[in-house]
């Protein structure tokens, strides 16, 4: 039914326009980045509707983007993007980045190759999941008092460096540098600051992880190189976001932007998409305290990523520096942004939305490290924790036609209670360590089922559309090793 | 009476009541017992809680929120309700419940928040249902 009224435009192989005529009050056209095996997919629920839902939001310029790991969220997609131009009444909304503010995945690359792990993962795994506290509910040993958390919020990563937990070198190879200009901690209510205190240093539970991994295959050898890359290294990867932190914030504005909604006149085809025109006294408060959230994502990872070269330190018996542990980079994937963008070759400053969509900025952008400057900015992608996870670099291709955004991970294709289901009376930690060789271990056994690889699209058949579609370009093929989850 | 609806990423709950007080007690008992077993949870703490809102749908939103700022924020689960006051935009309870620790209890999903996505709260013919998606 979806899709006889949906008439859907194929573009070329790896795009798709939903026509404006798809649903009364669209603004803009969707556009979504897919092969026509996704598409089939993504026509069984209700994610272009979620689609066109966002093209109907005030300031809307372009088209309402969704990238190939697109599936069905609430408020915007999941894999969802959209710019908003403020001098237009554009709008910024808390449902267009969610309940986890900055939830993102850091890479650290090691000096070992994956023979010097052979017959130590289970153990290092023990080791990481003593040092980092996991599961729904977790509280870390950091206890901030007030002050020290409203450092947290305006610093970031900042703030865990000075702290001790972390090298200088590390905030470099963070976006925004592990702090987003503008957080102000004024803008956030007493609850979600209570839901701060214990939780920085956390991984929290759902499809968050921490992963080692082996790089299995080098696809661009010049920029494998530039990111300190090789075939057969070892890396970690880490993926959380702000915690209650993140929740709270997010709660707190959707019922303010509801009434933002009506004061301004904005017409919500969906609650969720509550908002405020980003200039408005609302949307300013609002991202003030999305900023807040945002810091206190990069400072958790910041810290997260400190225990685990403590980990590997202790249980290898050598320093981070002698394992050669460095930060390739940290992307977030739930963010709202002001940025320069080129819109009918004015340069625009637009308030980006990327909800399960990462930033890929090219080669020679101011915001990508300089020592990156010739490859472009590193895009991570997790994928199941069976299969691969990927490492990208941006494209002056994303920068022209997606706000400079591409995929965030592989994207579910089947519902956690459809995997639990089909999990059911199966092992999946002895199945993936007796038939891949990986090593997991888990605070809930519900999770764990939840993650099945089963349940999301080979990350491989999602990496190669944004690749084909020219938004970036795949630079290393990772495989995990040993795989933690909440 | 509780049930669970597929969505690709996230958690559908299904509520029924005979009445509101019946519909939002069960609707914060489903979410918690979604999250971790209540079996054997005493009454040691009270929470007052008070709460406003444009409708009905929003208000049974803000108290499953709420519910979920006392677990994650303060380690109370809340799974005994008084409603003083019960309306279509308004309610006063008396929650109570007792400490605890998620990281020694079992554990199933880490529900982050009740969303306002395709809620639906309705009259039916014998009492009242609900449909919330929950961001897990």
């Amino acid at each position: 039914m979806e899709e006889r009224e949906l008439k859907l435009k194929k573009i070329d192989d790896f795009r798709w326009e939903i026509p404006r005529d798809f649903q009364p009050g669209m603004r803009v056209p969707g556009l979504i980045f897919a092969s026509e095996d996704f598409i089939g997919h993504i026509r069984k629920d209700k994610t272009f509707r979620q689609v066109a839902n966002v093209a109907c939001l005030p300031g809307i310029v372009r088209c309402s983007m969704a990238m190939p790991d697109i599936h069905w969220g609430y408020g915007f997609p999941i894999g969802g993007v959209a710019a908003f131009d403020p001098a237009a009444g554009g709008v910024i909304s808390p449902g267009g980045v969610g309940y986890d503010i900055n939830c993102g995945v850091r890479l650290v690359r090691t000096g070992l190759e994956e023979a010097d792990l052979r017959g130590k993962v289970a153990g290092l795994i023990d080791a990481l999941f003593r040092k980092v506290p996991c599961g729904v509910g977790s509280h870390g040993i950091i206890r901030l008092s007030r002050g020290e958390e409203r450092k947290v919020l305006e610093r970031g990563s900042g703030w865990a460096v000075r702290a001790g937990y972390g090298r200088d070198e590390d905030i470099e190879f963070t976006e925004e540098g592990g702090c987003l200009d503008g957080a102000d901690p004024d803008s956030v209510s007493p609850r979600a600051c209570e839901r701060g205190l214990k939780q920085v240093g956390t991984l929290g539970s759902g499809n968050h992880f921490l992963e080692i991994q082996v790089v299995e295959e080098v696809l661009d050898s010049r920029a494998a190189s530039v990111f300190g890359l090789a075939v057969g290294q070892v890396t970690v990867m880490i993926h959380c976001g702000s915690r209650g932190f993140g929740h709270q914030v997010c709660d707190d504005f959707l019922r303010k932007m509801g009434e933002a909604a009506t004061k301004y006149g904005i017409s919500l085809p969906d609650r969720q998409l509550a908002c405020a025109p980003a200039d408005s006294p609302e949307g300013r408060d609002y991202f003030g305290a999305m900023a807040c959230a945002a810091n206190y994502a990069w400072a958790n990872r910041q810290v997260i990523m400190h225990w685990v070269r403590e980990a590997f330190e202790e249980y290898l018996g050598a320093s981070p520096r002698e394992l050669g542990m460095d930060l390739v980079y940290d992307v977030a994937h739930n963010m709202a942004k002001f940025e320069t963008h080129l819109v009918d070759g004015r340069e625009v400053r637009l308030c980006v939305h990327r909800k399960g969509a990462t930033r890929a900025f090219p080669p020679g952008h101011p915001e990508v490290p300089s020592r990156y400057g010739e490859v472009g900015q590193p895009v991570i992608i997790p994928g199941d924790m069976g299969r691969n996870s990927y490492l990208l670099a941006g494209t002056e291709q994303a920068m022209r036609e997606t706000w400079g955004s591409t995929c965030h991970g592989a994207g579910r294709m089947m519902s956690r209670t459809a995997a639990r289901r089909a999990m059911k009376g199966r092992h999946i930690e002895k199945e993936l360590l007796q038939k891949r060789g990986i090593v997991v271990k888990a605070r809930s056994w519900a999770t764990l089922s939840e993650e099945a690889p089963m349940a999301y699209k080979d990350v491989n058949d999602v990496v190669e559309v944004v690749q084909r579609a020219g938004i970036s370009r795949k630079v290393v093929k990772l495989r995990p090793l040993g795989v933690i989850k909440g | 009476m509780n049930g669970e609806t597929d969505h690709t990423a996230d958690l559908i709950l299904e509520f029924r009541g005979a009445d509101l007080e019946e519909l939002f007690s069960n609707a914060a008992r489903g979410m918690l017992g979604a999250i971790t077993p209540l079996d054997g949870i005493g009454e040691r703490a009270e929470e007052r809680i008070r709460l406003r809102a444009p409708n009905l749908g929003e208000l049974l939103v803000c108290w499953l929120n709420e519910l979920l700022f006392f677990l994650d924020g303060r380690g109370l689960l809340l799974v005994g309700y008084d409603f003083e006051v019960i309306n279509e935009r308004e309610l006063v309870a008396r929650a109570s419940g007792e400490e605890v620790d998620l990281s020694r209890r079992e554990v199933g999903t880490e529900i982050k928040a009740a969303t306002y996505h395709d809620l639906l709260v309705e009259k039916i013919e014998d009492g009242w249902i609900a449909r919330l998606l929950f961001d897990i």
